[in-house]
């Protein structure tokens, strides 16, 4: 998978650099000071990368968890996101991290426990019976490297006694063993992003099928862990009530709705500058391609579609769950 | 469009093997200094010894060709090593500048199957080879500059020991550097057709694809328009949606902004299909 594994001097040693080493070996191990001497550097391809993969494994010395935009959660007062991994597995053509980084290489960073401990921290500026939300997966995806880095199972034991702690773990993968070897925890949500399964074919390379997410889903359920359903980014295309109806009632009619605790939305958007930086990388893109409007520095489908789109999704997803439990996953535009 | 690579050597005797083997004729003279061979999809520039001769070697191609990101740069040379036999090849996956500590970290790209690791360029000939590492005195000169001109993945080194620690360069000829790098001609061969390539795919890419040029004859743009006019004729062509000078809505338009217009409301019949 990885042609190489770029470690930082400093984590060299540590067990868990060793252990996800040894997963891949045949790839070259080359030692480095800093994770920014290889990554994110001018004049790198993303394009190219994303066929040629390399590891890197760092340690995030500030910031481990930051402030959400404005307008971003699922219920809670306070939000709060992290990134423990920068870049994904997969290769969705609509994916903001194409624009946002000149890097395809996916970055590790080992020092789970300055993330655990900034968790714990956080979380306790806030009062007991206040809802302190943690979002993983914004920079990556939460699940897809899990047997591999072990992360997310490490960062339930950070929530697990914290009654104000909540977690999403927002995934499109399949890799659920881990959480299906421990007791579920209630203040923890696998949150999955999904598309309807023609739009994804096409759109979400490398992505697991739907009907193998919604097995998933059920095995965790069955296991009692909550879920969370992200229509984010809604896709437009002519038939997409169709699509969308279809990808709705097969997961409503499956899914145990007691354990299914929010439902997001978010119409397909893009800061201006990613998105010319996509156009560029993919040029030949059909769905790049398309005359998407600009508003508030991001670019999006026309209005009347945005609002059609968003509208409808409510409406539909209305009929399986109360619109308490329906959130927009669209930030407010001041957070740009 | 180009697919072109650039061969960036130190050493007549490394030339030599290269320009009999993929045909390159000599270009007439730009510069008595840094010797050009080309064939249509190679170039070759014999730098002289010293990572600042193959930094200027490197400057100097580029400015004698038309500049674009998308050329691939390889530089290829024998090395010293501490580790490896004489007559193996091997690509950098390291570059440091033994002088100032400074560190490059050539792309490893899986299609070039081909041994990795790490070269130290030094001021001096090395003779004691302490570390586990490559020795030549070019590898960090030519990434510096490359790197200046095009997209790191398409930059690389590549290195054919010549000397170790049972074999020091005193005994070397001239011959048996051609020799060392004939040995591995296919390997670097194949790296060439690799980076040749990822060079055409980029410079597709890259290509600012000329189909505005029957509407800038007919009706007059502003620069920015122009700009804009490219990229809403590439959007049309990526969704095959057919606009030319002569479709019915645009050959009356009065000036360019009624032309936009047009092609802009064509594009937005996509969202109908």
């Amino acid at each position: 998978m990885y042609n190489a594994i770029y470690v930082e001097s400093e984590v060299l040693e540590q067990p868990l650099t060793q252990t996800i080493v040894s997963r891949f070996p045949a790839a070259d191990i080359i030692e480095c000071e800093r994770y920014t001497e290889i990554f994110n550097r001018r004049g790198q391809d993303f394009r190219i990368q994303k066929q040629n993969l390399s590891l890197i494994l760092a340690r995030k010395h500030e910031s481990h968890v930051l402030p959400a935009p404005n307008g971003y959660g699922v219920g809670g007062k306070y939000n709060y996101y992290f990134s423990m991994m920068l870049n994904c597995v997969y290769d969705c053509r609509y994916c903001f991290l194409q624009g946002m980084y000149q890097s395809a290489h996916h970055v590790v960073f080992v020092n789970y426990a300055d993330f655990s401990s900034a968790i714990v921290s956080t979380a306790s500026n806030h009062d007991d019976n206040e809802q302190v939300w943690f979002f993983s997966g914004y920079d990556c995806d939460s699940l897809a490297m899990e047997p591999v880095v072990g992360a997310a199972a490490y960062l339930m034991e950070s929530v697990k006694w914290r009654t104000n702690s909540w977690l999403e773990l927002r995934t499109k993968s399949t890799q659920i063993r881990s959480l299906l070897d421990c007791e579920p925890l209630p203040n923890v949500v696998v949150a999955f992003s999904l598309t309807p399964d023609r739009i994804s074919v096409s759109l979400e390379h490398k992505v697991p099928k739907v009907e193998k997410r919604l097995a998933a889903m059920l095995r965790l359920q069955e296991r009692g862990w909550k879920i969370g359903l992200r229509f984010d980014p809604l896709i437009f295309a002519s038939d997409y009530k169709i699509q969308y109806r279809s990808l709705f009632e097969n997961l409503f009619e499956n899914l145990e709705l007691d354990l299914l605790h929010s439902v997001s939305v978010g119409v397909f958007r893009l800061p201006r500058n990613f998105y010319r930086k996509i156009e560029r990388l993919y040029p030949e893109d059909k769905f790049i391609a398309q005359p998407f409007v600009q508003q508030n520095r991001q670019i999006s489908y026309p209005g009347q579609i945005d609002s059609e789109m968003k509208d409808w999704c409510y409406q539909e997803l209305n009929k399986y769950i109360d619109q308490r439990r329906i959130f927009s996953a669209e930030i407010l535009s001041e957070s740009l | 469009m180009s697919s072109q690579v650039n061969l960036v050597v130190a050493l007549k005797s490394e030339a030599y093997p290269l320009i009999h083997h993929f045909r390159l004729k000599k270009q007439a003279s730009h510069s008595t200094h840094f010797p050009i061979y080309r064939n249509n999809l190679l170039a070759l520039i014999i730098s002289g010894i010293g990572k600042e001769n193959s930094e200027k070697s490197v400057e100097f191609l580029a400015d004698v060709q038309q500049f674009d990101n998308a050329t691939a740069w390889l530089n290829i040379g024998i090395s010293g090593h501490g580790s490896r036999n004489v007559g193996e090849g091997y690509l950098a996956n390291v570059i440091e500048d033994r002088s100032t500590g400074k560190t490059h970290y050539p792309s490893v790209i899986r299609e070039f199957n081909c041994t990795t690791g790490k070269v130290t360029t030094v001021d001096q000939v090395e003779s004691e080879y302490l570390e586990d590492t490559g020795y030549d005195m070019e590898a960090f000169g030519f990434y510096s500059a490359a790197v200046k001109q095009s997209t790191m993945e398409i930059i690389h080194c590549y290195k054919v020991v010549s000397d170790n620690k049972y074999k020091s360069t005193l005994s070397l000829t001239r011959q048996d550097v051609s020799n060392l790098i004939n040995t591995q001609i296919h390997a670097i061969e194949h790296i060439c057709r690799i980076l040749q390539n990822l060079s055409g795919s980029l410079s597709v890419r890259e290509s600012k694809c000329n189909l505005s040029a029957p509407f800038l004859e007919r009706w007059q743009f502003s620069v920015t328009q122009r700009h804009l006019l490219n990229r809403l004729l590439r959007k049309c062509k990526v969704l095959d949606i057919d606009v030319t000078v002569e479709s019915n809505s645009v050959r009356h338009c009065m000036d360019s902004k009624a032309v936009m217009q047009v092609i802009g409301n064509k594009l937005d019949t996509c969202w109908n299909s």
